[in-house]
């Protein structure tokens, strides 16, 4: 594992965390100090700059962004932050580390029968269909690095990674 | 009823008791088992006894987060007792009394520091009870368990300064408990040590969800203007969530400052990198003299003016101006030029063609 195999990850936009097992090799690497500097400096002369806490890495944009990249950016967290609210909601204990069942998702969220739940999932995914909303809810987590299927044949289970806490924190600077 | 007996009776309807510590109650129990005591009907259905279900539970490690702990106000009033009497009247019987009941305290002892444990390892793993819930038996258990420290120590002292020296057997069971009791005694601080941490960390997990769910309602009602001011004011620290392309690449288009940076960067190692190029073995082609020849149409134009033609092909085949050239390039150059010269107004076109299958154009 070197720099430039770990920078071709950090700049899909990835967020890597350390009890991720697809990232874990990166992760293990960013944690060497002298790693994470060295790469640092060279983020910092292309307009990134290399972020490592709490357990999990990432690239921030140092420059300002544009329109469209500022709209993305205020679109993707709020998207993110409204289906960690709702897997909170249905597991309360639910932390890093911790699994997750898409079938239990399914039982929990049939319980609840909270018509603010379906309002949010008609924000984010505009549409009421229930298999549809399970899928693509997974799926938004996945592809945003908060969730990571634990073992590549099965649809069913989850591993819930440390980059919850990016989020976490937000929330925490933001709501009193 | 013997011991034995007991316990045949046990093995004998062990599905029955099994059933009723699963499922709580039956509606019919074999007589005997009533008769034992070890079931007890309560309102028209047949419950087993209390006495057997803390003891199964305690075995299985099942604690209920209701359990009553109790204290050892009995035993400390026994002993005092029996010590006074022993004191009094140097009765054997005293020693005895005094045994069993410093047994039963360590039993006690044992006993409540595996309830704590398995206490606490079942409120830390709990992801059953709503969270709220969870705190209040946690907040119980941690006044429970608080209680017992004075308790502890009341015994602890009992035992160190009114009973040791008392009696030779006394001393030999407070010695052999002796090291065990200080860890339970001593275990007490860091169960509440844990506890607190626990309640700690799930009034935080509390307040999360709180504020989680807070969020998300403002988001859904599209007031976040903090959120938003939040996210632009720390924009440079903030995980960049630009969509990535279909090659999974983020775009990021540099400014005039850093292009200038990164130039002057490259400049400067591109100096400094000294690369030997290779010589080709190109070989090297001698350059051929081209022979150029040029017709003079103007002194075959001349002649023609002069003595006119019957045939401009023939005229132009046979004049000096192409003698340079032989067979098959004759023939193309003299077309070349009778195509030149037809042009002009003065050629008349007949109906026949020469030998060479040119039309006869006569010059007029």
């Amino acid at each position: 594992m070197g720099l430039d195999e770990v920078f071709k990850v950090l700049s899909k936009g990835i967020l890597i965390s350390l009890n991720s097992q697809k990232y874990s090799d990166e992760a293990k690497f960013l944690m060497i100090e002298e790693n994470f500097e060295e790469l640092s400096k060279i983020m910092k002369k292309l307009g990134f700059i290399l972020n490592g806490e709490n357990g999990y890495f990432y690239l921030s944009k140092k420059e300002k962004m544009n329109d469209a990249e500022l709209q993305a950016f205020l679109n993707n967290h709020k998207n993110i932050l409204l289906c960690i609210a709702i897997l909170k909601q249905l597991f309360p204990y639910l932390e890093r580390g911790s699994l997750v069942k898409q079938t239990d998702f399914i039982v929990q969220l049939k319980q609840k029968e909270d018509s603010l739940l379906e309002q949010k999932f008609e924000y984010i995914f505009k549409t009421k269909d229930l298999k549809d909303i399970v899928e693509r809810f997974f799926d938004l987590l996945e592809k945003n690095y908060i969730l990571e299927k634990k073992e590549n044949d099965s649809k069913d289970e989850y591993l819930v990674l440390s980059a919850l806490d990016y989020y976490l924190k937000i929330v925490q600077s933001t709501v009193a | 009823m013997k011991h034995s007996e007991l316990l045949k009776l046990l093995a004998t309807h062990k599905e029955s008791i099994d059933r009723a510590y699963r499922e709580g109650s039956l509606e019919q129990v074999s007589p005997e088992l009533v008769e034992s005591t070890l079931f007890v009907k309560i309102n028209q259905r047949y419950k087993l006894n209390k006495n057997y279900l803390n003891f199964a539970d305690s075995l299985l490690q099942r604690i209920d987060y209701t359990v009553i702990f109790g204290n050892y106000e009995n035993e400390y009033k026994e002993l005092i007792k029996a010590k006074k009497r022993y004191l009094e009247s140097k009765d054997a019987y005293y020693i005895t009394s005094i045994l069993s009941l410093i047994e039963n305290l360590y039993f006690k002892f044992y006993n409540r520091d595996r309830e704590i444990g398995v206490l606490l390892l079942r409120l830390q793993n709990d992801t059953s009870l709503d969270i709220d819930i969870l705190i209040e038996n946690g907040a119980d258990i941690l006044e429970k368990v608080s209680e017992l420290i004075e308790a502890n120590e009341k015994i602890g002292a009992f035992f160190r300064e009114d009973l040791r020296g008392l009696e030779p057997s006394i001393d030999t069971l407070l010695q052999s408990i002796g090291i065990s009791l200080l860890g339970y005694i001593e275990n007490i601080d860091r169960y509440i040590q844990e506890l607190n941490l626990f309640l700690v960390q799930t009034k935080k997990r509390r307040l999360q969800n709180k504020q989680l769910l807070h969020l998300a309602n403002r988001i859904l009602s599209e007031e976040t203007q903090t959120l938003d001011e939040h996210l632009l004011r720390h924009a440079k620290h903030l995980y960049y969530t630009i969509t990535p392309s279909q090659k999974n690449r983020v775009a990021f288009l540099p400014d005039e400052r850093d292009i200038a940076k990164l130039s002057k960067e490259l400049h400067a190692l591109l100096h400094e990198i000294k690369v030997a190029k290779p010589l080709k073995s190109t070989p090297i082609k001698l350059q051929e003299s081209q022979k150029l020849e040029i017709i003079d149409i103007e002194e075959i134009l001349e002649g023609l003016r002069q003595s006119g033609c019957e045939d401009i092909f023939l005229f132009i085949y046979a004049h000096a101006q192409l003698q340079t050239y032989k067979e098959r390039e004759l023939l193309e150059e003299a077309f070349k030029v009778y195509m030149q010269i037809v042009t002009c107004q003065e050629v008349v076109f007949t109906q026949e063609f020469n030998h060479y299958g040119i039309k006869v154009a006569q010059w007029v």
